[in-house]
Protein backbone atom coordinates (compact mmCIF):
# COMPACT_ATOMS: atom_id res chain seq x y z
CA UNK A 1 0.00 0.00 0.00
CA UNK A 2 2.05 3.06 -0.69
CA UNK A 3 1.36 6.41 1.31
CA UNK A 4 1.84 8.95 -1.06
CA UNK A 5 -1.20 11.07 -1.02
CA UNK A 6 -0.45 14.41 -1.95
CA UNK A 7 2.42 13.13 -4.13
CA UNK A 8 1.29 13.68 -7.18
CA UNK A 9 0.04 17.25 -7.00
CA UNK A 10 3.13 18.45 -5.00
CA UNK A 11 5.18 16.70 -7.91
CA UNK A 12 2.54 18.51 -10.60
CA UNK A 13 2.84 21.66 -8.69
CA UNK A 14 6.14 22.27 -7.96
CA UNK A 15 8.30 20.63 -10.21
CA UNK A 16 8.85 23.76 -12.84
CA UNK A 17 10.10 25.94 -10.04
CA UNK A 18 12.47 23.50 -8.79
CA UNK A 19 13.63 22.83 -12.39
CA UNK A 20 14.04 26.79 -12.99
CA UNK A 21 16.00 27.34 -9.86
CA UNK A 22 18.41 23.93 -10.84
CA UNK A 23 18.83 25.45 -14.04
CA UNK A 24 20.20 28.67 -13.21
CA UNK A 25 21.96 27.28 -10.42
CA UNK A 26 23.57 24.43 -12.77
CA UNK A 27 23.65 26.41 -16.01
CA UNK A 28 22.68 23.06 -18.15
CA UNK A 29 18.80 22.36 -18.38
CA UNK A 30 18.99 18.88 -18.79
CA UNK A 31 21.33 18.29 -16.32
CA UNK A 32 18.73 20.26 -13.70
CA UNK A 33 16.15 18.54 -15.09
CA UNK A 34 17.77 14.67 -14.23
CA UNK A 35 18.76 15.83 -11.26
CA UNK A 36 15.17 17.16 -10.31
CA UNK A 37 13.62 14.19 -11.89
CA UNK A 38 16.00 11.82 -9.29
CA UNK A 39 14.58 14.51 -6.53
CA UNK A 40 11.71 13.50 -6.59
CA UNK A 41 12.16 9.87 -6.77
CA UNK A 42 14.14 10.32 -3.74
CA UNK A 43 11.20 12.33 -2.58
CA UNK A 44 8.73 9.84 -2.94
CA UNK A 45 10.39 7.36 -1.13
CA UNK A 46 10.41 9.67 1.75
CA UNK A 47 7.10 10.74 1.83
CA UNK A 48 5.68 10.21 4.61
CA UNK A 49 8.21 12.20 6.23
CA UNK A 50 9.20 15.01 3.74
CA UNK A 51 4.91 15.81 3.42
CA UNK A 52 4.90 16.88 6.83
CA UNK A 53 7.55 19.31 6.49
CA UNK A 54 6.37 22.85 6.04
CA UNK A 55 8.16 23.49 2.86
CA UNK A 56 8.68 19.96 1.01
CA UNK A 57 10.12 21.96 -2.17
CA UNK A 58 13.05 23.19 -0.16
CA UNK A 59 13.48 19.35 0.28
CA UNK A 60 13.84 18.48 -3.77
CA UNK A 61 15.59 21.76 -4.07
CA UNK A 62 18.12 21.41 -1.93
CA UNK A 63 18.64 17.92 -2.78
CA UNK A 64 18.71 18.68 -6.23
CA UNK A 65 21.31 21.13 -5.65
CA UNK A 66 23.55 18.24 -4.39
CA UNK A 67 23.40 16.57 -6.99
CA UNK A 68 23.75 19.25 -9.34
CA UNK A 69 27.19 20.05 -7.09
CA UNK A 70 28.70 16.54 -6.68
CA UNK A 71 27.86 16.43 -10.52
CA UNK A 72 26.29 13.42 -10.43
CA UNK A 73 26.08 11.78 -13.10
CA UNK A 74 24.13 8.67 -13.40
CA UNK A 75 20.99 9.56 -13.63
CA UNK A 76 20.23 8.32 -17.01
CA UNK A 77 18.34 5.45 -17.55
CA UNK A 78 15.69 4.78 -15.43
CA UNK A 79 13.39 8.12 -15.41
CA UNK A 80 15.65 9.83 -18.32
CA UNK A 81 17.87 9.05 -20.65
CA UNK A 82 19.58 12.62 -21.83
CA UNK A 83 23.02 12.28 -20.84
CA UNK A 84 24.28 10.84 -24.14
CA UNK A 85 21.37 12.20 -26.61
CA UNK A 86 21.51 15.44 -26.15
CA UNK A 87 18.09 17.80 -24.98
CA UNK A 88 14.88 17.08 -26.20
CA UNK A 89 14.45 17.51 -29.93
CA UNK A 90 11.07 19.30 -29.57
CA UNK A 91 12.75 22.34 -27.09
CA UNK A 92 13.81 24.94 -28.88
CA UNK A 93 16.98 26.91 -28.04
CA UNK A 94 17.70 29.23 -25.26
CA UNK A 95 17.09 32.58 -25.76
CA UNK A 96 19.91 34.89 -25.74
CA UNK A 97 18.95 36.75 -22.39
CA UNK A 98 18.49 33.23 -20.79
CA UNK A 99 22.00 31.91 -22.53
CA UNK A 100 23.61 35.61 -21.18
CA UNK A 101 21.74 35.20 -17.53
CA UNK A 102 23.18 31.97 -16.85
CA UNK A 103 26.66 32.71 -18.08
CA UNK A 104 26.60 35.44 -15.59
CA UNK A 105 25.17 33.58 -13.46
CA UNK A 106 28.45 30.81 -13.90
CA UNK A 107 30.84 33.60 -13.46
CA UNK A 108 29.45 34.38 -9.75
CA UNK A 109 30.97 32.16 -6.53
CA UNK A 110 29.08 29.46 -6.16
CA UNK A 111 27.44 31.06 -2.69
CA UNK A 112 26.54 34.11 -4.66
CA UNK A 113 25.07 32.85 -7.10
CA UNK A 114 22.96 30.37 -4.50
CA UNK A 115 21.85 33.42 -2.76
CA UNK A 116 20.76 35.55 -5.93
CA UNK A 117 18.88 32.42 -7.41
CA UNK A 118 17.04 31.47 -4.47
CA UNK A 119 15.95 35.37 -3.80
CA UNK A 120 15.19 36.78 -7.14
CA UNK A 121 14.26 33.30 -8.68
CA UNK A 122 12.57 31.22 -6.07
CA UNK A 123 11.40 34.50 -4.03
CA UNK A 124 12.90 33.12 -0.63
CA UNK A 125 13.20 35.72 1.72
CA UNK A 126 16.86 36.33 3.29
CA UNK A 127 15.79 34.67 6.54
CA UNK A 128 14.64 31.76 4.49
CA UNK A 129 17.67 31.20 2.31
CA UNK A 130 19.76 31.63 5.58
CA UNK A 131 17.70 28.82 7.07
CA UNK A 132 17.93 26.93 4.17
CA UNK A 133 21.47 27.36 2.95
CA UNK A 134 22.35 27.12 6.78
CA UNK A 135 23.95 30.48 6.72
CA UNK A 136 24.08 33.62 8.43
CA UNK A 137 21.39 36.54 7.69
CA UNK A 138 24.09 38.61 7.44
CA UNK A 139 26.48 36.33 5.36
CA UNK A 140 23.29 35.97 3.01
CA UNK A 141 23.29 39.65 2.49
CA UNK A 142 26.15 40.44 1.88
CA UNK A 143 26.42 37.50 -0.74
CA UNK A 144 22.88 39.29 -2.07
CA UNK A 145 24.85 42.70 -2.56
CA UNK A 146 28.08 41.61 -3.99
CA UNK A 147 26.61 38.90 -6.31
CA UNK A 148 24.27 41.95 -7.50
CA UNK A 149 26.68 44.29 -8.00
CA UNK A 150 28.85 41.44 -9.95
CA UNK A 151 25.87 40.84 -12.42
CA UNK A 152 24.47 43.89 -12.70
CA UNK A 153 28.23 44.91 -14.39
CA UNK A 154 28.04 41.57 -16.27
CA UNK A 155 24.50 42.28 -18.12
CA UNK A 156 24.55 45.95 -17.81
CA UNK A 157 21.38 45.92 -15.81
CA UNK A 158 19.98 46.29 -11.98
CA UNK A 159 18.44 43.65 -10.13
CA UNK A 160 16.27 45.21 -7.35
CA UNK A 161 17.56 45.56 -3.69
CA UNK A 162 14.89 43.97 -2.35
CA UNK A 163 11.67 41.78 -3.49
CA UNK A 164 8.37 41.67 -2.45
CA UNK A 165 9.18 38.88 0.89
CA UNK A 166 12.81 39.80 1.56
CA UNK B 1 6.69 35.37 -9.42
CA UNK B 2 10.35 35.53 -10.54
CA UNK B 3 12.00 38.44 -10.45
CA UNK B 4 11.70 39.94 -14.64
CA UNK B 5 15.37 39.23 -14.94
CA UNK B 6 14.95 35.70 -14.66
CA UNK B 7 11.37 35.68 -16.35
CA UNK B 8 12.85 34.33 -19.67
CA UNK B 9 14.23 31.68 -18.02
CA UNK B 10 11.50 30.57 -15.99
CA UNK B 11 9.44 30.41 -19.39
CA UNK B 12 11.82 28.54 -21.36
CA UNK B 13 11.25 25.44 -18.76
CA UNK B 14 7.55 25.44 -18.98
CA UNK B 15 7.44 22.74 -21.25
CA UNK B 16 9.55 20.05 -20.53
CA UNK B 17 8.50 16.87 -20.44
CA UNK B 18 8.28 15.09 -17.14
CA UNK B 19 8.10 11.50 -16.44
CA UNK B 20 4.40 10.68 -15.01
CA UNK B 21 3.98 10.07 -11.21
CA UNK B 22 3.53 6.39 -11.86
CA UNK B 23 7.08 6.06 -13.60
CA UNK B 24 8.77 7.78 -10.51
CA UNK B 25 6.22 5.93 -7.99
CA UNK B 26 7.93 2.73 -9.70
CA UNK B 27 11.28 4.00 -10.24
CA UNK B 28 11.29 4.44 -6.43
CA UNK B 29 9.90 1.34 -5.18
CA UNK B 30 12.11 -0.67 -7.27
CA UNK B 31 15.15 1.19 -5.89
CA UNK B 32 13.86 0.91 -2.30
CA UNK B 33 13.06 -2.92 -3.30
CA UNK B 34 17.05 -3.52 -4.65
CA UNK B 35 18.23 -1.62 -1.37
CA UNK B 36 16.18 -3.89 0.69
CA UNK B 37 17.76 -7.12 -0.78
CA UNK B 38 21.24 -6.06 -0.40
CA UNK B 39 20.64 -4.49 2.96
CA UNK B 40 19.11 -8.09 4.41
CA UNK B 41 21.44 -10.14 1.97
CA UNK B 42 24.68 -8.06 3.79
CA UNK B 43 23.08 -9.04 7.43
CA UNK B 44 22.51 -12.48 6.25
CA UNK B 45 26.47 -12.62 5.39
CA UNK B 46 27.18 -10.67 8.82
CA UNK B 47 24.73 -12.71 11.29
CA UNK B 48 26.67 -15.74 8.74
CA UNK B 49 30.30 -14.97 9.37
CA UNK B 50 29.56 -14.32 13.31
CA UNK B 51 27.88 -17.65 13.56
CA UNK B 52 31.19 -19.45 12.03
CA UNK B 53 33.74 -17.78 14.29
CA UNK B 54 31.65 -18.57 16.96
CA UNK B 55 31.41 -22.29 16.38
CA UNK B 56 34.93 -22.24 15.34
CA UNK B 57 35.29 -20.88 19.23
CA UNK B 58 33.66 -23.10 20.88
CA UNK B 59 36.11 -25.75 19.02
CA UNK B 60 38.72 -24.02 20.73
CA UNK B 61 38.02 -24.13 24.93
CA UNK B 62 41.51 -22.50 24.98
CA UNK B 63 41.94 -20.19 21.69
CA UNK B 64 42.35 -16.46 21.79
CA UNK B 65 40.10 -14.35 22.54
CA UNK B 66 37.80 -13.35 19.63
CA UNK B 67 38.64 -10.83 17.40
CA UNK B 68 35.97 -9.11 15.18
CA UNK B 69 35.10 -11.25 12.47
CA UNK B 70 36.04 -9.43 9.11
CA UNK B 71 33.42 -9.53 6.62
CA UNK B 72 34.85 -7.24 4.03
CA UNK B 73 33.85 -3.79 2.98
CA UNK B 74 31.15 -4.44 0.04
CA UNK B 75 32.04 -1.48 -1.59
CA UNK B 76 30.10 0.83 -1.88
CA UNK B 77 27.06 0.48 -1.24
CA UNK B 78 23.94 1.52 -3.82
CA UNK B 79 22.17 2.84 -0.99
CA UNK B 80 20.98 6.13 -2.48
CA UNK B 81 22.62 8.89 0.29
CA UNK B 82 19.31 10.64 1.06
CA UNK B 83 19.87 14.33 1.85
CA UNK B 84 19.08 16.12 3.93
CA UNK B 85 17.00 13.65 5.65
CA UNK B 86 18.04 9.96 6.32
CA UNK B 87 15.83 6.82 7.26
CA UNK B 88 13.02 6.43 4.09
CA UNK B 89 10.68 4.20 5.11
CA UNK B 90 8.59 3.59 1.58
CA UNK B 91 5.66 1.25 2.11
CA UNK B 92 5.96 -0.99 -1.00
CA UNK B 93 5.75 -4.93 -0.25
CA UNK B 94 8.73 -6.28 1.24
CA UNK B 95 11.37 -8.30 -1.45
CA UNK B 96 11.01 -11.69 -2.49
CA UNK B 97 13.86 -13.91 -3.35
CA UNK B 98 12.58 -17.37 -4.10
CA UNK B 99 14.62 -19.41 -5.83
CA UNK B 100 17.54 -18.40 -4.50
CA UNK B 101 20.46 -20.16 -3.27
CA UNK B 102 20.57 -19.21 0.07
CA UNK B 103 24.17 -17.17 1.07
CA UNK B 104 27.06 -19.57 1.93
CA UNK B 105 29.23 -17.92 5.26
CA UNK B 106 32.37 -16.28 3.20
CA UNK B 107 35.07 -14.98 5.54
CA UNK B 108 36.23 -11.64 3.03
CA UNK B 109 33.85 -11.35 -0.05
CA UNK B 110 34.90 -8.10 -0.34
CA UNK B 111 36.08 -7.04 -4.16
CA UNK B 112 39.20 -5.67 -5.13
CA UNK B 113 40.39 -2.73 -7.22
CA UNK B 114 42.27 -4.66 -9.29
CA UNK B 115 38.47 -7.01 -10.39
CA UNK B 116 37.30 -3.56 -12.01
CA UNK B 117 38.54 -2.45 -15.06
CA UNK B 118 41.71 -0.02 -15.35
CA UNK B 119 42.59 2.86 -16.98
CA UNK B 120 44.93 0.91 -19.24
CA UNK B 121 41.95 -1.05 -20.66
CA UNK B 122 40.11 2.18 -21.72
CA UNK B 123 40.48 4.34 -24.44
CA UNK B 124 42.77 7.82 -24.34
CA UNK B 125 41.04 10.38 -22.42
CA UNK B 126 38.73 8.32 -19.70
CA UNK B 127 39.66 9.58 -15.81
CA UNK B 128 38.56 7.48 -13.08
CA UNK B 129 35.79 9.48 -11.28
CA UNK B 130 34.47 7.10 -8.25
CA UNK B 131 33.35 4.08 -7.41
CA UNK B 132 29.72 5.54 -6.53
CA UNK B 133 26.86 2.97 -8.16
CA UNK B 134 24.11 5.25 -7.46
CA UNK B 135 21.82 6.14 -9.78
CA UNK B 136 19.86 4.90 -12.71
CA UNK B 137 22.27 3.78 -15.17
CA UNK B 138 21.74 -0.36 -14.76
CA UNK B 139 20.10 -2.11 -16.39
CA UNK B 140 17.57 -3.06 -13.20
CA UNK B 141 16.65 0.57 -13.85
CA UNK B 142 14.77 0.22 -17.24
CA UNK B 143 12.82 -2.41 -15.86
CA UNK B 144 10.31 -0.08 -14.25
CA UNK B 145 9.10 0.22 -18.13
CA UNK B 146 8.56 -3.30 -18.48
CA UNK B 147 5.24 -4.05 -17.16
CA UNK B 148 5.56 -7.32 -15.84
CA UNK B 149 7.74 -8.18 -12.53
CA UNK B 150 11.43 -8.42 -13.29
CA UNK B 151 13.64 -11.20 -11.19
CA UNK B 152 16.84 -10.12 -9.30
CA UNK B 153 19.69 -10.13 -10.99
CA UNK B 154 21.84 -10.51 -7.59
CA UNK B 155 20.62 -13.20 -6.26
CA UNK B 156 23.13 -14.37 -3.55
CA UNK B 157 25.10 -10.85 -3.77
CA UNK B 158 27.65 -11.07 -0.83
CA UNK B 159 29.52 -8.16 -2.13
CA UNK B 160 29.74 -5.34 -5.32
CA UNK B 161 32.61 -2.54 -6.03
CA UNK B 162 31.92 0.10 -8.54
CA UNK B 163 34.05 1.93 -10.85
CA UNK B 164 33.09 4.99 -13.18
CA UNK B 165 34.90 6.17 -15.83
CA UNK B 166 34.51 9.51 -17.66
CA UNK B 167 35.78 11.09 -20.77
CA UNK B 168 34.69 14.59 -22.18
CA UNK B 169 32.13 12.86 -24.27
CA UNK B 170 31.20 9.36 -22.95
CA UNK B 171 30.70 7.57 -19.42
CA UNK B 172 31.53 3.85 -18.47
CA UNK B 173 30.11 2.20 -15.08
CA UNK B 174 31.00 -0.68 -14.10
CA UNK B 175 29.34 -2.79 -11.24
CA UNK B 176 31.09 -6.19 -10.03
CA UNK B 177 29.17 -8.24 -7.65
CA UNK B 178 29.90 -11.36 -5.79
CA UNK B 179 27.65 -14.17 -5.62
CA UNK B 180 27.37 -17.27 -3.14
CA UNK B 181 27.29 -20.57 -4.46
CA UNK B 182 26.46 -20.69 -7.83
CA UNK B 183 24.15 -17.88 -7.99
CA UNK B 184 26.60 -15.91 -10.37
CA UNK B 185 25.47 -18.43 -12.77
CA UNK B 186 22.03 -17.60 -11.79
CA UNK B 187 22.46 -14.03 -12.02
CA UNK B 188 23.57 -14.56 -15.76
CA UNK B 189 20.40 -16.62 -16.54
CA UNK B 190 17.87 -14.01 -14.24
CA UNK B 191 20.13 -11.46 -17.06
CA UNK B 192 18.00 -13.65 -20.03
CA UNK B 193 15.31 -13.86 -18.44
CA UNK B 194 14.50 -10.18 -17.53
CA UNK B 195 15.44 -8.92 -20.98
CA UNK B 196 13.22 -11.73 -22.83
CA UNK B 197 10.55 -11.52 -20.36
CA UNK B 198 10.30 -7.93 -20.09
CA UNK B 199 6.87 -6.87 -21.60
CA UNK B 200 7.48 -3.06 -21.91
CA UNK B 201 4.63 -0.73 -21.20
CA UNK B 202 5.01 1.29 -24.10
CA UNK B 203 4.87 0.40 -27.88
CA UNK B 204 8.31 0.49 -29.47
CA UNK B 205 10.30 -0.01 -26.45
CA UNK B 206 12.50 -3.34 -26.54
CA UNK B 207 15.14 -5.11 -24.57
CA UNK B 208 17.03 -7.36 -26.03
CA UNK B 209 19.78 -9.35 -26.40
CA UNK B 210 22.13 -8.67 -29.05
CA UNK B 211 25.04 -10.77 -28.53
CA UNK B 212 26.59 -14.26 -26.15
CA UNK B 213 29.47 -15.51 -25.53
CA UNK B 214 31.81 -12.81 -25.84
CA UNK B 215 34.53 -14.36 -23.24
CA UNK B 216 34.46 -14.79 -19.73
CA UNK B 217 33.16 -17.69 -18.67
CA UNK B 218 29.70 -16.30 -19.86
CA UNK B 219 28.62 -12.84 -21.71
CA UNK B 220 25.89 -10.62 -22.50
CA UNK B 221 25.43 -7.63 -24.76
CA UNK B 222 22.14 -6.58 -23.77
CA UNK B 223 20.47 -3.24 -25.46
CA UNK B 224 17.51 -1.35 -24.89
CA UNK B 225 15.43 1.00 -26.67
CA UNK B 226 13.28 3.33 -23.91
CA UNK B 227 11.27 5.95 -25.97
CA UNK B 228 13.47 5.90 -28.55
CA UNK B 229 16.87 6.39 -26.72
CA UNK B 230 19.17 3.16 -26.64
CA UNK B 231 21.53 2.08 -24.12
CA UNK B 232 23.78 -0.64 -23.57
CA UNK B 233 25.16 -3.14 -21.25
CA UNK B 234 28.00 -5.56 -21.33
CA UNK B 235 27.37 -8.98 -18.80
CA UNK B 236 30.47 -10.77 -17.75
CA UNK B 237 30.75 -13.74 -15.30
CA UNK B 238 34.50 -14.66 -13.94
CA UNK B 239 32.95 -17.55 -11.17
CA UNK B 240 31.15 -16.45 -8.41
CA UNK B 241 31.89 -12.64 -9.67
CA UNK B 242 29.71 -10.79 -12.25
CA UNK B 243 30.37 -7.56 -14.40
CA UNK B 244 27.62 -5.51 -15.38
CA UNK B 245 28.69 -2.54 -17.48
CA UNK B 246 27.51 0.64 -18.87
CA UNK B 247 28.57 1.26 -22.11
CA UNK B 248 28.16 3.62 -24.93
CA UNK B 249 24.59 3.69 -26.51
CA UNK B 250 25.89 2.70 -29.93
CA UNK B 251 28.43 -0.14 -28.88
CA UNK B 252 28.24 -3.05 -31.56
CA UNK B 253 28.82 -6.61 -30.71
CA UNK B 254 32.35 -6.39 -31.95
CA UNK B 255 32.89 -3.50 -29.97
CA UNK B 256 31.58 -5.14 -26.83
CA UNK B 257 33.61 -8.20 -27.50
CA UNK B 258 36.67 -5.83 -27.14
CA UNK B 259 35.57 -5.19 -23.37
CA UNK B 260 35.00 -8.23 -22.10
CA UNK B 261 38.44 -9.37 -22.24
CA UNK B 262 39.86 -6.85 -20.26
CA UNK B 263 36.42 -7.03 -18.10
CA UNK B 264 37.46 -11.18 -17.83
CA UNK B 265 40.92 -10.94 -16.89
CA UNK B 266 40.49 -8.05 -14.44
CA UNK B 267 37.16 -10.34 -12.49
CA UNK B 268 40.26 -12.59 -12.13
CA UNK B 269 41.95 -10.63 -9.69
CA UNK B 270 38.53 -11.39 -7.63
CA UNK B 271 38.53 -14.77 -7.72
CA UNK B 272 40.55 -18.19 -7.89
CA UNK B 273 38.78 -19.70 -10.38
CA UNK B 274 40.84 -18.31 -13.37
Amino acid sequence: MDTDEGFEEFYRTSRHRVVTVLYALGGDPTEAQDAAQEAYVRAWQRWRRISGYDDPEAWVRTVGYRLLVNRWRKIRNGIVAYRRHGPDPTAGPPSENTVALVAALRRLPAEQRQAIVLHHLADLSVADIAAQTNTPTGTVKARLTRGRKTLATLLDTTLPEEVSNA
Amino acid sequence: MPDPLFADLYRETEHLTWAPTEQVRRCARQRTRRTRIVASLAGVVAVAVVATGAAALADRPDGPAPISPVTGTPTPSSVPSPSPTTGATPSDAPPTTTGEQPSSPTIDPAIPAAATLQLADLPNGFRLTGSDLDGDWSLESVTIYCRNESPSITPGEVARRGAVFDSPTANITQRVTRHSGSNAATSMDRVRKLVTGCVPHREGDSLSILAEGLGGDESLLVGSVIEGRQNRWLFVRQNDLVAQVWLDSETTPAEARRYTQPVADRLCAGTDAC
